[in-house]
């Protein structure tokens, strides 16, 4: 039986499960905002099922490098009525639920992405391997491989959008809003193009590329433009960085009509 | 059998696609999906790319009334055998496919490879750093290194007040004559008004004393012991070979830091007490004995004045006499000295210089400077 839930809350969601008696679920420590009484909770070292010491350190260390907690909380249903359990985001954005097994058997998701989720899911480290997609795409090298077959549930800044990729279909997205993609899809970024866009179109140098066949889930807001934007309030205005930024335009219009620009 | 699953992709399916099995048969690719439909796709309408995560995935693909349809394959056994049987058409771009797949894989093995090279190395340089240096200073033609010594002299002459006239300059250059007999180097020898015990060897054939130094012994031989090890140090470029090493270290460290002259700050700085192995001083300690011995100067002198250096040490505590540091004088080392003396023939007569008046006129030449 697929796990029951319910998402609430329009921008600072959190997502309220109903176990089934003896149904078990596991969430990300800290995450949990309530259950009822019948629920017993454990923590666990690593994913929450492996056995032996062993894999269960490997299991802790492979979750805490791709931004989870080296523990995993899971919660029980011991009684013989349907109890609730709500995990809550940290963060204003969106959950969204997954269902593994129809995506296919696993996902790559941003670091810190996984919230909770059927037990058995594992999370595991998706190290990308290419230079330039791990230095400038915004993700790092390190992602986060979710397998398994149940549900899970992620969580990223800002709003959560699925997008689907045909065969051979290219999107253009701005660098740390990917949040999960499947592993047909491939991830690259690419030069943005002149360096008049690169400085004046405010995107950075490089845009990630997402090439299908595949579903995409993008972010609308990434938590460091947030920071950025929260940092700029709260700094005083000084002039000096303006000047600074003034001077960069004036260099490139005056490239640009030199011949530089595009 | 040369089928293979992979997941098939079309304007109909989903995005993740759906299961099918593969087979590349009479120049065409047969698709089987798993209700039984199938397609034939003729090679020559076959393109073929890498895609997934992290370009593991090899892709064909095909236009049909302005649709892209393809499939994908991520295993790599399923790889191989595509290629094995696919028509001569594809071959090409299944192995280009193939060998860009292969590089990503590798890419990470190459790179930490370098990286753990790199890091051997330098633990092997470190290691071996004696070796190294000993063998890049027998590299320095004896131009560059009267050169060196010029201008690591030079830049003494800075901060120190050296002389080569007086009493005790003219008798150092006498006993040093007698102990460099037939050396390729032209020797120099310098008094320094500097009351630290110590004395060092500049590369090319300089010796330097301090005014200290000549206070500190009680007669002529003491000292001809004192510049029978230095010379040593000399002829057998120990102190260039330090001062290369120093300089590898500085360039490593302006290399990190981005400060060339770093370098040359750090070695002239050094110059005074550039540290020379155990190995190194101990085979100044052979060979000295043996110059003073074929010198016909007494073998006692150098003896007694590690000695008294080594008690003097020893009541001054945490005090470092300079001449110690850089020189250790252990009493396994004191006692070595001791047994090399007794086992060295020698028909030695005592310096016959007057040390007091040597030692009262530099003392004033040393409180005039």
């Amino acid at each position: 039986m697929a796990l029951q839930y319910r998402i609430e809350g329009s921008d600072l969601q959190y997502v309220e499960l109903t176990l089934a008696p003896g149904e078990t679920a596991v969430g990300e420590p800290g995450a949990m905002m309530y259950a009822d009484a019948g629920v017993s909770i454990e923590s666990h070292m690593g994913d929450g099922d492996e056995s032996g010491l062993g894999g269960r350190l490997a299991a802790g260390f492979k979750r805490s490098l791709t931004g989870e907690n080296f523990f995993t909380t899971v919660f029980t249903n011991g009684s013989s009525q349907p109890l609730r359990v709500a995990f809550a985001a940290n963060s204003p954005g969106k959950i969204i639920a997954v269902d593994l097994a129809a995506a296919g058997g696993e996902l790559i998701c941003q670091r810190g992405a996984f919230l909770g989720g059927t037990r058995g899911i594992r999370v595991g480290l998706a190290f990308k391997k290419r230079l330039r997609a791990g230095m400038f795409g915004g993700e790092g090298f390190v992602m986060q491989r979710l397998t398994g077959s149940g549900t899970v549930f992620l969580h990223a800044s800002g709003t959560l959008a699925p997008l689907e990729l045909r065969a051979g279909q290219q999107l253009k997205v701005d660098t740390g809003c990917l949040a999960a993609l499947q592993p047909s899809v491939n991830y690259d970024v690419q030069y943005v193009g002149s360096l008049k866009t690169s400085v004046l179109g405010g995107e950075g140098l490089f845009l990630a590329t997402l090439k299908g066949p595949g579903t995409v889930w993008l972010q609308s807001l990434p938590l460091q433009r947030l920071r950025a934007a929260m940092t700029g309030m709260s700094q005083s205005r000084s002039l000096g960085p303006r000047l600074l930024y003034f001077a960069v335009v004036i260099i490139v219009i005056l490239m640009a009509i030199m011949g530089e620009g595009s | 059998m040369s089928e293979v699953t992979g997941l098939l992709h079309g304007p109909e399916l989903p995005a993740s696609g759906i299961p099918a099995r593969l087979q590349f048969r009479d120049d065409a690719l047969h698709v089987v999906r798993e209700d039984g439909a199938s397609d034939v796709v003729p090679a020559e309408a076959l393109g073929v790319s890498v895609t997934g995560f992290n370009e593991n995935t090899l892709q064909l693909e095909w236009q049909r009334e302005g649709h892209i349809h393809a499939v994908t394959v991520s295993d790599p056994a399923a790889h191989r055998m595509l290629l094995e049987h696919a028509p001569a058409a594809l071959v090409a771009h299944l192995r280009r496919g193939h060998s860009t797949m292969h590089w990503h894989r590798r890419k990470w093995n190459v790179l930490l490879g370098i990286v753990a090279s790199l890091a051997l190395l330098t633990l092997i340089a470190w290691w071996q750093s004696e070796a190294i240096t000993g063998w890049l200073a027998q590299r320095v033609s004896p131009e560059t290194e009267i050169n060196i010594g010029e201008h690591a002299l030079a830049q003494l002459q800075l901060e120190h007040e050296l002389t080569q006239e007086g009493a005790a300059a003219t008798a150092i250059a006498d006993i040093g004559a007698r102990l460099t007999q037939g050396s390729r180097y032209q020797y120099r020898w310098f008094v320094s008004a500097d009351r630290e015990v110590n004395a060092y060897a500049l590369p090319g054939g300089i010796v330097v004393v301090n005014a200290g130094m000549i206070e500190a012994t009680d007669n002529a031989d003491e000292l001809a012991g004192v510049l029978a090890h230095e010379v040593q140090h000399v002829e057998q470029r120990h102190t260039l070979q330090q001062m290369i090493h120093t300089a590898g270290w500085a360039a490593v460290l302006a290399v990190v830091l981005g400060d060339v002259s770093a370098i040359t700050a750090i070695v002239v700085h050094q110059l005074g007490n550039l540290r020379n192995s155990r190995k190194l001083e101990a085979a100044a300690d052979v060979e000295g004995m043996k110059s003073l011995a074929r010198a016909g100067i007494p073998l006692e002198g150098m003896v007694s004045l590690f000695r008294k250096l080594d008690s003097e040490q020893r009541r001054r505590g945490d005090a470092d006499i300079p001449l110690l540091t850089s020189h250790p004088a252990t009493a396994d080392r004191i006692a070595d000295l001791e047994q090399l003396a007794k086992t060295l023939q020698c028909t030695c007569r005592s310096l016959e210089l007057d040390w007091k008046t040597i030692q009262a006129e530099t003392k004033e030449w040393r409180a005039a400077n």
